[in-house]
C-alpha cells in the first residue's frame, strides 16, 4: 500500500443537495492513470480532495499509506497542477520556481540544482529569466509541471493540463507526462479522450460523481468491439439514421455522407470498425443511459 | 528565505510605492523631516514664552457659563461629536432640562428662563443670568457634563473642551520647568521624535491596510492560491511571515525618516546629553502598534471575505479617529484611539501625565493585532483544507451584493 492510492466509499457534497462524488472506490497504482469524464463529472473535486484542498464528507483515502486527514504529510509527497492556474506575472520563471520551492521546504542548494534540472526537463531553461506574463499557454503548462515536480513527489496530479493547447504543445505535454511518470503515480484528469489514449494504461470513467468504469485501456476497448460501425449513406437519409443510431462521427462528400455509429447489432450494409477509446467511452455513457444527444440537429 | 521573498514581493508593489510617496509628502509638508529651525533654547528672562491651556476655574466657569447661556437662548449648540462641526437644536424636553441646569448654576428659575412670552423671548439673547458665587468648581463641572450629554457629546462643555476657555501666559518659571523636563526626560531628541510620530501616525494608521490587502489578494489575482495551498509550508509560517514582512516593510523607511528628521537637530545640542535611540523607541513604541493593527485588519478581513472590504472598515475607523483626535492634539490619550496625537514640540509634562494611558492603548492595539493575525491563520488553514464555513457564505453574500449592484448600475 506504500505505492498506491486507495479510495473507498468516498462521498463529497457541495451544500446539502449537490453530491459531487458518490461512493467512489478506486485503487491507483504506479504509472499513468487517466481519469476521464465530461465537464462537471466530478474530476476536479476528486483531484482537489486528493491534494487536501477539499474535505471529504465520508469514506476513506490513503495516499501511499498516509491517511488523507494528515494533510501536512500528504502535501510533502504530492505534486499538483491545477486546471486553472498561473503565477505572479511580474516574477521571472526562475523566481517563481524558487518561491514555490521555498514553500515546499526545499533547502537552498538542493532547490537551485533541482530547479535547473526541472527547467531543462520541461525545456524552459532558455526562458528562465522571462517574466511569467510573457510565457505562452504551452510554456505556462510546462512550468506548471515543473513546479508540481519541485518536491520530487511520489504522486503527481494534473487536472485538465492540455485544455486550450495547440496540437503540437499537447503532444509535447503528453510526452513530458510520460517521461515523469516513471517511479511515481501520475493521475491525469481530462475530458479529452486522446490524452488518455496516448498516455495511460489504466483509467477510470467518472460520470456525475460516480465511477462508471475502472480498468485497463485495452479492456475498455474490448467492450466496444463489434459495436462500432461505419456506413456511407445518402444525405437525404441522414435525419432518419440519426434517429435510429447513435452517430459518433460523420463527414460529407458531395451528396454522400460517411457515418460512424454505435450499435448493439450490425446494421445492414454497415462495416464493423476497430473501436478507439472515444468510441468505447461513448458506448459506456450510452449503456449507462448518460450519453448526450450526439447526432446534432437536422442535416 | 521566505521572509526575504515576501519582503521583496511587498516592496515591489504599486501600493508600497504609493505609501512611500505619501510618507514623504506628509513629513515634508508638515515640516517634521527637518527640525533645524526649531531648536529648543533655554528661556531668557523677559521673553514671550507663549500661552498654555491651564485648568483655572476662575477663568473657565464664567466663560463657559456665558457661552452656554448664549447657545441656550438661541437653542443652537455647537458640537464636534466625531470631530465634525454639528449645530445641535434641542427639542422642548431637552431644552427644559438645559434650563434646569442653567437654573442650578444661576439661581434663575426655569420658568423665567423658558418664558414663552414673545417680548421676553426676543430678549432671550440678552438675558441677564449670572453664575452663582456659591457654586463649586466640581458642581460646575458636573452640570457641564450634563449639558454636554444633552447636546450629544463633543460640545464646548465636555471635560476636555472646557480647557479651551482657559488660556494663560506661560511664566518664566514654567518655561524653565518645561525646558528642564525636555532636557532631563526627553533628552531633547524625544520631543522631536514625538512630534514626528504625531504626524506620521496619521499615515501609518491607514496605509498598512492597503499593503496588507494587496498582499493577500495577490495570490488570488495571480491564480496562484491552489499552488500555494498544496505546498508543505504551514499556514502559521506563511501568514506570520507575510504579516511581519508588511510590518518591516512599513517600519524600515519610517525609522530611517525618523532618524533623518531627528538628526537634523543633533548638532544644535552639542555638549548636552541626547537620547540617540529616541527615534527608534518612539517609532516602535508609538507608531508600530498602529501599523500592526492596520495590517492585521487588512489581512483578517481579506482572508475572511476574499474582498478588499478591510479598506472600508479601517478607513472608517481612521476617519473617525483622526477627526476625534483633533480635539486631543495637545497629547491627551484614550484606550482605543488608533493614532495618538501630540501636536506640540515639548509638552513633556502632559506626555508624562498621559503615559500610562498611552502605553495601555499601544499594548491593546498590538495585542488586538496579534489576535487578528492568529484568527487569520485559522481562516487560511480552513480555506486551505476546503472546509466551507461562515467566510464562504460571507464571500458569496458579498459577491452577490456586488453583482446586484453592478447589474443595477448597468
Amino acid at each position: 500500500m506504500e505505492n498506491c492510492i486507495e479510495i473507498k466509499e468516498l462521498n463529497k457534497f457541495y451544500g446539502k443537495k449537490k453530491q459531487a462524488l458518490s461512493n467512489v472506490n478506486l485503487t491507483i497504482e504506479q504509472g499513468m492513470f487517466g481519469l476521464l469524464g465530461r465537464n462537471g463529472a466530478g474530476k476536479t473535486t476528486l483531484m482537489k480532495t486528493l491534494v487536501t484542498l477539499l474535505k471529504k464528507q465520508s469514506g476513506s483515502i490513503s495516499v501511499c499509506g498516509i491517511p488523507i486527514e494528515n494533510a501536512k504529510e500528504i502535501r510533502k509527497i504530492v505534486g499538483y497542477l491545477p486546471q486553472d492556474f498561473s503565477m505572479y506575472p511580474t516574477m521571472t520563471v526562475i523566481e517563481a520556481m524558487d518561491y514555490l520551492g521555498i514553500l515546499s521546504g526545499i533547502g537552498t542548494k538542493e532547490r537551485k540544482e533541482h530547479i535547473d534540472l526541472l527547467l531543462k526537463k520541461v525545456n524552459l531553461t532558455e526562458h528562465k529569466n522571462k517574466k511569467v506574463k510573457a510565457l505562452s499557454g504551452g510554456m505556462k503548462r510546462r512550468l506548471g509541471i515543473a513546479q508540481a515536480l519541485l518536491n520530487d513527489p511520489k504522486v503527481l496530479i494534473v487536472d485538465e493540463p492540455t485544455a486550450g493547447l495547440d496540437p503540437e504543445e499537447r503532444i509535447r505535454f503528453r510526452n513530458l507526462l510520460c517521461d515523469v511518470s516513471e517511479e511515481r503515480i501520475v493521475i491525469l484528469s481530462t475530458h479529452i479522450v486522446g490524452d488518455i489514449e496516448a498516455t495511460c494504461e489504466n483509467l477510470a470513467i467518472l460520470n456525475e460523481g460516480s465511477i462508471l468504469y475502472c480498468g485497463t485501456v485495452s479492456d475498455l476497448l474490448d467492450t466496444a468491439k463489434g459495436k462500432v460501425f461505419s456506413k456511407t449513406v445518402d444525405k437525404r437519409d441522414l435525419p432518419k439514421l440519426k434517429k435510429e443510431y447513435n452517430i459518433i462521427g460523420m463527414h460529407s462528400q458531395e451528396n454522400k455522407t460517411y457515418i460512424r455509429f454505435l450499435a448493439e447489432v450490425p446494421s445492414p450494409g454497415a462495416e464493423s470498425c476497430e473501436p478507439n477509446i472515444e468510441d468505447a467511452y461513448m458506448l459506456y455513457l450510452w449503456n449507462n443511459g448518460t450519453a448526450p444527444i450526439l447526432s446534432g440537429g437536422e442535416a | 528565505m521566505l521572509f526575504g521573498k515576501e519582503i521583496r514581493k511587498t516592496v515591489l508593489s504599486f501600493t508600497f510605492v504609493a505609501f512611500i510617496i505619501a510618507l514623504l509628502v506628509m513629513t515634508i509638508s508638515q515640516d517634521v523631516l527637518n527640525f533645524s529651525d526649531e531648536a529648543i533654547a533655554f528661556p531668557k528672562q523677559g521673553a514671550d514664552y507663549g500661552i498654555q491651556q491651564k485648568e483655572v476655574p476662575k477663568q473657565i466657569m464664567p466663560a463657559a457659563f456665558s457661552s452656554l447661556c448664549e447657545e441656550f437662548a438661541a437653542n443652537e449648540y455647537i458640537a464636534y461629536p466625531i470631530g465634525f462641526y454639528k449645530n445641535v437644536k434641542l427639542n422642548d424636553t431637552d431644552q427644559e432640562k438645559m434650563a434646569d441646569i442653567i437654573s442650578t448654576l444661576s439661581g434663575v428659575s426655569v420658568d423665567d428662563l423658558l418664558d414663552k412670552d414673545d417680548e421676553v423671548s426676543e430678549a432671550k439673547g440678552d438675558i441677564e443670568v449670572t453664575l452663582s458665587d456659591d457654586i463649586s468648581y466640581e458642581e460646575f463641572k458636573a452640570c457641564m457634563k450634563q449639558a454636554d450629554d444633552l447636546i450629544g457629546g463633543g460640545s464646548n462643555y465636555s471635560e476636555n473642551n472646557l480647557l479651551n476657555y482657559s488660556y494663560v501666559a506661560v511664566t518664566y518659571e514654567e518655561a524653565i520647568e518645561n525646558y528642564n523636563l525636555i532636557a532631563s526626560k526627553d533628552k531633547f531628541t524625544g520631543a522631536y521624535a514625538r512630534l514626528f510620530c504625531d504626524f506620521v501616525g496619521i499615515i501609518l494608521s491607514i496605509f498598512p491596510v492597503f499593503i496588507a490587502v494587496a498582499v493577500c489578494l495577490k495570490d488570488r489575482r495571480a491564480k496562484m492560491n491552489e499552488l500555494i495551498y498544496a505546498r508543505k509550508t504551514s499556514s502559521f509560517k506563511l501568514i506570520l511571515t507575510r504579516y511581519f514582512s508588511v510590518i518591516i516593510a512599513v517600519m524600515l523607511p519610517t525609522i530611517i525618516l525618523a532618524y533623518i528628521s531627528n538628526s537634523s537637530v543633533w548638532g544644535q545640542y552639542s555638549g548636552m546629553s541626547l537620547d540617540y535611540l529616541a527615534p527608534l523607541k518612539y517609532t516602535i513604541g508609538w507608531l508600530m502598534p498602529s501599523v500592526m493593527i492596520s495590517a492585521a485588519i487588512g489581512m483578517f478581513f481579506t482572508e475572511l471575505t476574499g474582498t478588499p472590504i478591510a479598506i472600508a472598515i479601517q478607513g472608517l475607523w481612521w476617519f473617525i479617529d483622526i477627526n476625534v483626535g483633533v480635539s486631543k492634539l495637545r497629547g491627551v490619550h484614550t484606550l482605543f484611539e488608533l493614532a495618538p496625537r501630540h501636536n506640540a514640540l515639548g509638552n513633556t509634562q502632559i506626555f508624562l501625565d498621559e503615559f500610562n494611558t498611552l502605553a495601555a492603548n499601544r499594548l491593546i492595539m498590538a495585542g488586538a493585532a496579534l489576535l487578528l493575525v492568529i484568527a487569520t491563520i485559522i481562516i487560511y488553514e480552513q480555506k486551505r483544507r476546503g472546509e466551507l464555513s461562515g467566510y464562504e457564505k460571507i464571500k458569496t453574500y458579498i459577491a452577490s451584493l456586488a453583482n446586484r449592484k453592478s447589474k443595477s448600475a448597468a
